[in-house]
């Protein structure tokens, strides 16, 4: 456990640990922040808001809700861990990896449509691949991140007494909506 | 790590359990409006960006629980 | 050597997984672009889960507990160790045999140029000469001070018993090889020709090998973000009690500064040469004209990097050169708070000037003043730098080692760098400047008069730390002149050739600047000479020097506290400190750590 092994290295107690590595994941938040801004940035600088009438709509907001519904069951998923709920833990994280799986089954589709409208040759397409396809990768890097911890989480780890690698999983999940929350309006709305 | 463990009372189990829902209705909420602006409106980039600073705020602070970073992180 | 050969096993086994599942998966031929990219991704996780990730770390997120592979010796060197020192090390001798390889490189380029003709190379192959030349060069000057020492040095220096993230510490070290061995490889495929800035549209055009190029050094920059993030968190949350933010020595201040620059901005740098591999393999038109993209978006895109990725290579310079001075000059560090001010602003205002490099671009003209006077801005932090330098060494007890005389040499050298500057900062001069060796001139004196002889000077001042011996002063002296006299004869030549309308990045020029540039290549060969003395002494001293004792320098940073080298865990007892790291001569001040002894001075 993440927890365990950092503490022999460092021979510092328990929350002094979580505390530093609570940090290093905002770091890194922060610095995802900026790979996430230079698309974005650029979505902005070649084609300014100008969207594809093709576009859609629907799929695209019903891809928003889902992921929505992932975060909310991820969160349940934290607190059950937090509160020793194994049952809850099990089946929110179950419910998230199966929303996330569904969001991807979505962008799968629409990038069937949009190969057909938008293509990347196209300046829109360009930047809708390149931030959608940004995005998926994250999502499934969190994917496979919950599964770890599904599985792992089955012997009975975690809990209160070594949360910690749940909350990270699913803070990161947290990081991977938030980035859907910039990234929807961005390609679909302004 | 601390006896958070109760089922009731502020901070319980419960009480999370339910402001997580809460906040989850409101992104929802602040969704849909978003989308319902943005089809309606020309040119919606200024009215949609309150909706996006909202939206992110919630989550940063509800989901990702931003506050406890300075706090140390214990539940 | 089991991990490595594990390691390189794996890695190759990945490499071939990688490749064919292209193949398999798409029309990519077995070496084609995306099968290059596979492989190296896949190639690259064989690697590091091969060197020992997998037994540190990947085990446990499969339920199994970790091993460890703890070695003595030199064999710690060669294997996942998380020791910051051992890393510190690693980095440390990775880096200075780049830096010679890179060196080897600049000798054939100026061999082309010492006359005005095509001589040795062809334009195309020139171009890939120079190409990698820059891109080795501009990876020492990222990694070298900031890895070596900055691992070294920063947990010493605040009293910590290692990083804040140990493993990942020595993950971000263990991607650097996959990374040299990409880019040397790439002229298997076809080399890369388009500079380190790799502009579009030849970079979306030219061989396979620019592929390698982009996914090494996105990977190379992942371990800058890796190794900043490190850097950030160990400061903030590993400080000793009693090291307050303002008792922290110059050298963490810079390092942490340079750190959080390349934890954000290095992004930057990985998005722009996505955007070329997605051009060139996915069809995306972000560069291509035709598809409605444009070129000018890769400039931007790539100098928000790598304009404050000069300050990444430069700030740690200033805080080793600092560091030194304060120590040699036996004085408080003149300014100390406005230097930290300074590290920290020019950090920030660093950031919002990045189109001073594309003055001549076609951008937007009404953008060129403001970008002007931003990046002229950033001399009042810089000027701040130079006075606590000057402030420190006024009627300070100079002690003239080694050390110090590359400090002086800094001082010089940077100067001239900063003042060049100023004529490429302002757009007017710029267009007739710009692309010509007059740049070329700038950048050496900024970064090798900045950071690479703050590199050598750091190597001398900690190398009693890092070995226990001492490396011979004279030889030493006799190097860092003969290095100081022979770069500026080569370099200022270069300011004068470009002012004459010679251009960069091409073989062949005018042939009424044959005799200068000819006297420029004598003198780089010379140059280039003189690192045998460097490499003579250290290897020497390493093994043969005198024993040098904790503290040769009687300075009162935290590292010289503790034996020479450090024991494993640095401090036996979490040390506690009371004074400021530079209260040398002041009476009545408390020591830096409590307990030490007030070293005299
Ligand atoms: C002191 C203030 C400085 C100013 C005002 C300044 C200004 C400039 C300008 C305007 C250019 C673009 C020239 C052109 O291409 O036409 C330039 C190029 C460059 N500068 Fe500086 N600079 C300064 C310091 C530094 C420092 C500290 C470093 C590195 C440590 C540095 C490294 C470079 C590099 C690498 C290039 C060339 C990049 C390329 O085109 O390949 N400069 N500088
Ligand atoms: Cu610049």
């Amino acid at each position: 456990m993440t927890t365990s092994a950092e503490l022999i290295e460092h021979g510092h107690g328990p929350s002094k640990q979580r505390r530093i590595n609570q940090l290093g994941l905002w770091l890194f938040f922060a610095s995802e922040t900026f790979l996430f801004g230079a698309f974005i940035s650029s979505r902005f600088a070649t084609t300014q808001t100008e969207t594809p009438a093709d576009l859609n709509q629907a799929l695209a907001l019903g891809l928003t809700i889902v992921l929505l519904l992932s975060s909310i069951s991820a969160y349940m998923a934290e607190t059950a861990n937090a509160h020793d709920d194994r049952r809850g833990f099990k089946i929110y994280t179950i419910a998230t990896i199966l929303l996330g799986t569904l969001f991807l089954g979505g962008v799968a589709l629409e990038w069937t449509e949009a190969l057909e409208y938008f293509p990347p040759g196209t300046i829109y397409g360009t930047a809708f691949f390149s931030l959608v396809g940004l995005h998926a990768f994250h999502v499934l890097t969190g994917l496979i991140a919950l599964l770890v911890i599904l599985f792992l989480g089955k012997e009975g780890r975690f809990g209160s007494k070594d949360s910690w690698p749940v909350e990270g999983v699913i803070k990161y999940w947290h990081f991977v909506d938030l980035a859907w929350v910039i990234i929807y309006p961005t390609l679909y709305l302004f | 790590m601390t006896a958070a463990t109760s089922t009731y009372g502020p901070g319980s189990y419960r009480d999370k359990a339910r402001s997580g829902w809460i906040t989850a209705v409101l992104l929802g909420v602040l969704t849909l409006i978003e989308y319902a602006v943005a089809v309606t409106v020309e040119n919606p980039l200024l009215l949609l960006l309150p909706f996006v600073l909202a939206k992110g705020a919630l989550i940063m602070d509800f989901f990702m629980h931003v506050r406890k970073l300075r706090t140390g992180g214990d539940h | 050597m089991w991990p490595l050969i594990r390691g390189t096993v794996s890695g190759i086994v990945g490499y071939l997984i990688g490749a064919l599942l292209a193949t398999v998966t798409t029309s990519s031929t077995f070496s084609g672009e995306f099968a290059l990219v596979l492989g190296f991704a896949f190639g690259l996780m064989g690697w590091l889960f091969g060197i020992g990730m997998w037994n540190a770390w990947g085990r446990q997120w499969v339920g199994l507990p970790t091993k460890s592979e703890d070695a003595d010796g030199w064999r710690r060197y060669f294997r996942f160790n998380t020791d910051h020192k051992v890393i510190g090390g690693q980095y440390l001798v990775t880096m200075l045999v780049v830096f010679l390889l890179a060196g080897l490189v600049a000798v054939a380029i100026r061999a082309e140029l010492a006359s005005p003709g095509q001589s040795f190379f062809a334009p195309d192959t020139y171009n890939k000469v120079m190409s990698m030349h820059g891109i080795l060069m501009i990876a020492v000057a990222v990694a070298g001070i900031l890895g070596a020492f900055g691992n070294y040095l920063v947990p010493l220096m605040i009293g910590a018993d290692d990083m804040a993230f140990p493993r990942i510490n020595a993950l971000g070290f263990w991607m650097i090889p996959p990374v040299a061995v990409a880019l040397l490889a790439a002229p298997l495929v076809g080399s890369f020709n388009a500079g380190w800035t790799s502009y579009p549209p030849l970079s979306v055009l030219n061989a396979d090998g620019q592929v390698l190029f982009n996914v090494a050094v996105i990977t190379f920059g992942l371990s800058s973000i890796l190794g900043g993030l490190n850097i950030v968190a160990t400061v903030i949350t590993m400080r000793a009690p009693g090291m307050t933010w303002w008792k922290l020595p110059i050298f963490v201040w810079a390092a942490f500064a340079a750190s959080i620059l390349s934890l954000t901005v290095t992004q930057f740098f990985a998005a722009s040469l996505i955007m070329i591999l997605l051009d060139r393999i996915a069809g995306t038109t972000w560069f291509g004209a035709p598809g409605g993209g444009t070129a000018l978006l890769y400039e931007h895109v790539f100098w928000f990097y790598s304009h404050p990725a000069v300050y990444i290579m430069v700030l740690p310079g200033m805080g080793v050169i600092l560091e030194i001075i304060a120590h040699f000059s036996r004085k408080p560090l003149f300014a100390y708070k406005a230097s930290v001010i300074s590290f920290l602003s020019i950090g920030g205002i660093g950031s919002i000037v990045w189109a001073h490099h594309m003055f001549t671009s076609g951008m937007a003209q009404n953008l060129e003043g403001p970008f002007m006077a931003l990046t002229e801005l950033v001399s009042i932090p810089t000027g701040i730098i130079f006075l606590a330098a000057i402030g420190t060494l006024w009627r300070g007890k100079l002690w003239f080692q080694t050390p110090l005389l590359l400090a002086f040499f800094w001082i010089f050298q940077f100067l001239i760098g900063g003042i060049t500057g100023i004529f490429l900062a302002d757009f007017v001069t710029d267009l007739s400047l710009h692309d010509t060796y007059f740049v070329v001139a700038h950048f050496h004196y900024t970064i090798v008069g900045g950071s690479i002889f703050a590199l050598m000077a750091g190597t001398f001042y900690w190398f009693p730390k890092v070995t226990g011996r001492m490396y011979n002063e004279r030889l030493g002296k006799i190097f860092a002149t003969w290095f100081f006299v022979f770069f500026q004869l080569t370099f200022i030549p270069l300011f004068w050739v470009g002012l004459n309308g010679m251009n960069r990045r091409v073989g062949t020029y005018q042939d009424n600047l044959g005799g200068v540039n000819r006297f420029a290549s004598v003198m780089a060969m010379i140059m280039a000479l003189g690192f045998v003395l460097f490499v003579v002494n250290l290897l020497w001293s390493a093994k043969r020097g005198p024993i040098a004792g904790a503290n040769p320098w009687n300075a009162r940073t935290l590292e010289w506290q503790v034996s020479s080298p450090p024991p494993k865990h640095n401090f036996a007892t979490p040390p506690s400190i009371d004074g400021g790291p530079y209260d040398y001569g002041t009476v009545g001040a408390a020591t830096h750590l409590s307990g030490a002894t007030e070293p005299v001075g």
